[in-house]
C-alpha cells in the first residue's frame, strides 16, 4: 500500500528539491529548503526517489543508431541528386 | 526638452578648436561613419548562399543531427522503431524540400526546425493512425501489437512504460530535456513554448516519472 502513495515535496520547496536531486544544487540561500527538507520525512522520501530516477536516466546508455542513420542520409543524397538532375 | 537632445549632435561629432575653445563639426568621423552604415557588414549581414551552397551545409547539418533526431522519434514511438526511422526520413525530406522552396534559411537553428519537425511529424502519425482505427481499418500505429522488447543498450523497460504512460507533451520534454540535455531555451524554440510551461510541464513529468519508477520497482521486489 505504500508503494501505492504519490510523493511530492512541499510545495515551497520544490525548486530546491528537483535541483538537489538532479545533481545541480543551487547556492547557500537555499539553506532554508536544507533545513526544511532535513526534518521532513515527506521531502526526504520524495527526494529519494526523484533521484533513483535520475540515477536510472544516468545508467541507460545511447542505443546504435549507425544503420538507420545510413539509411536515411543515403536517402536523402539519392533525393538531392534527384532534384539536381 | 526631447527635441533640444536631437538638435544637439553627439559630442564625438565635435572638434574642439584649441585657440578659442569653440567646438566645431568633425567632418572626418562624420564621414567614416556614413561609410560604415552605407557598407554592410558581411559577418553581421551574410550574403544569401545559393541553393547549391545551402543544400550542401543542410546536408552537413543533417548528419550531425540524425542521431539525436533518431533517439527522440525511437522514445516517441517506442516500441515500434520504423515508425521512428520512418518519421525522422520525412522531417528530413520536408526540411529538403523547404529549402529549395525558401522557406527555410539554412542555419544554426535548422536542427531545432528538424527537432521539431520529427515531433510535429509524429503527432500527426498519431492523429492519422488514431483517425483510421476509428473508422475501423488497421491502424497503422499498432503499437499493441508489437511486443516491447528492451534492447541492448537503450533504456530500461521499466522507464519506458514510465514513459510512455506520460501524455505526449511531457514525454517530449523528458526526452529533450533530461535525455537528450538540451537547454530549457532551445526547448522552448524546438516547441514554441514559454520557458515557464517547459519548466513546468517537465516538474510534473518529472514527479511522475519518479513516483512510476517507485512503484515500479516495488511492485518487482
Amino acid at each position: 500500500m505504500k508503494h501505492a502513495q504519490n510523493v511530492t515535496p512541499c510545495r515551497h520547496v520544490r525548486k530546491y528539491v528537483e535541483n538537489q536531486a538532479s545533481g545541480h544544487p543551487q547556492k547557500w540561500w537555499n539553506f532554508i529548503g536544507w533545513l526544511h527538507v532535513r526534518s521532513c520525512p515527506q521531502c526526504q522520501e520524495a527526494m529519494n526517489r526523484l533521484r533513483d530516477y535520475f540515477q536510472t536516466l544516468t545508467k541507460d546508455s545511447e542505443p546504435s543508431l549507425e544503420d538507420e542513420s545510413k539509411k536515411i542520409m543515403n536517402t536523402l543524397r539519392q533525393k538531392m541528386c534527384d532534384d539536381n538532375e | 526638452m526631447k527635441s533640444l537632445r536631437y538638435k544637439v549632435p553627439p559630442k564625438c561629432f565635435l572638434r574642439r578648436n584649441p585657440q578659442n575653445g569653440t567646438h566645431h563639426a568633425n567632418t572626418a568621423l562624420i564621414t567614416q561613419q556614413s561609410k560604415m552604415s552605407a557598407t554592410i557588414n558581411p559577418a553581421i549581414y551574410p550574403s544569401k548562399p545559393s541553393s547549391e551552397d545551402a543544400l550542401h551545409k543542410y546536408e552537413r547539418i543533417v548528419e550531425e543531427a540524425i542521431p539525436s533526431l533518431l533517439r527522440i522519434a525511437r522514445r516517441l514511438t517506442w516500441p515500434d522503431h520504423d515508425l521512428g526511422a520512418d518519421i525522422v526520413q520525412d522531417a528530413v525530406l520536408k526540411g529538403l524540400r523547404a529549402i529549395k522552396s525558401n522557406k527555410l534559411e539554412v542555419s544554426c537553428k535548422t536542427t531545432s526546425w528538424l527537432k521539431q519537425a520529427v515531433y510535429l511529424e509524429f503527432l500527426m502519425q498519431k492523429r492519422d493512425a488514431k483517425r483510421l482505427s476509428f473508422l475501423g481499418s488497421e491502424s497503422l500505429d499498432s503499437n499493441a501489437a508489437i511486443t516491447p522488447q528492451p534492447f541492448a543498450n537503450d533504456l530500461s523497460l521499466e522507464l519506458r512504460n514510465a514513459l510512455d504512460e506520460l501524455p505526449d507533451e511531457q514525454r517530449i520534454l523528458v526526452i529533450l530535456v533530461d535525455l537528450e540535455e538540451l537547454e530549457y531555451q532551445e526547448v522552448s524554440d524546438v516547441l514554441q513554448i514559454p520557458i515557464g510551461t517547459v519548466r513546468s510541464r517537465l516538474s510534473r513529468a518529472r514527479w511522475k516519472l519518479a513516483n512510476r519508477l517507485h512503484h515500479l520497482s516495488g511492485e518487482s521486489k
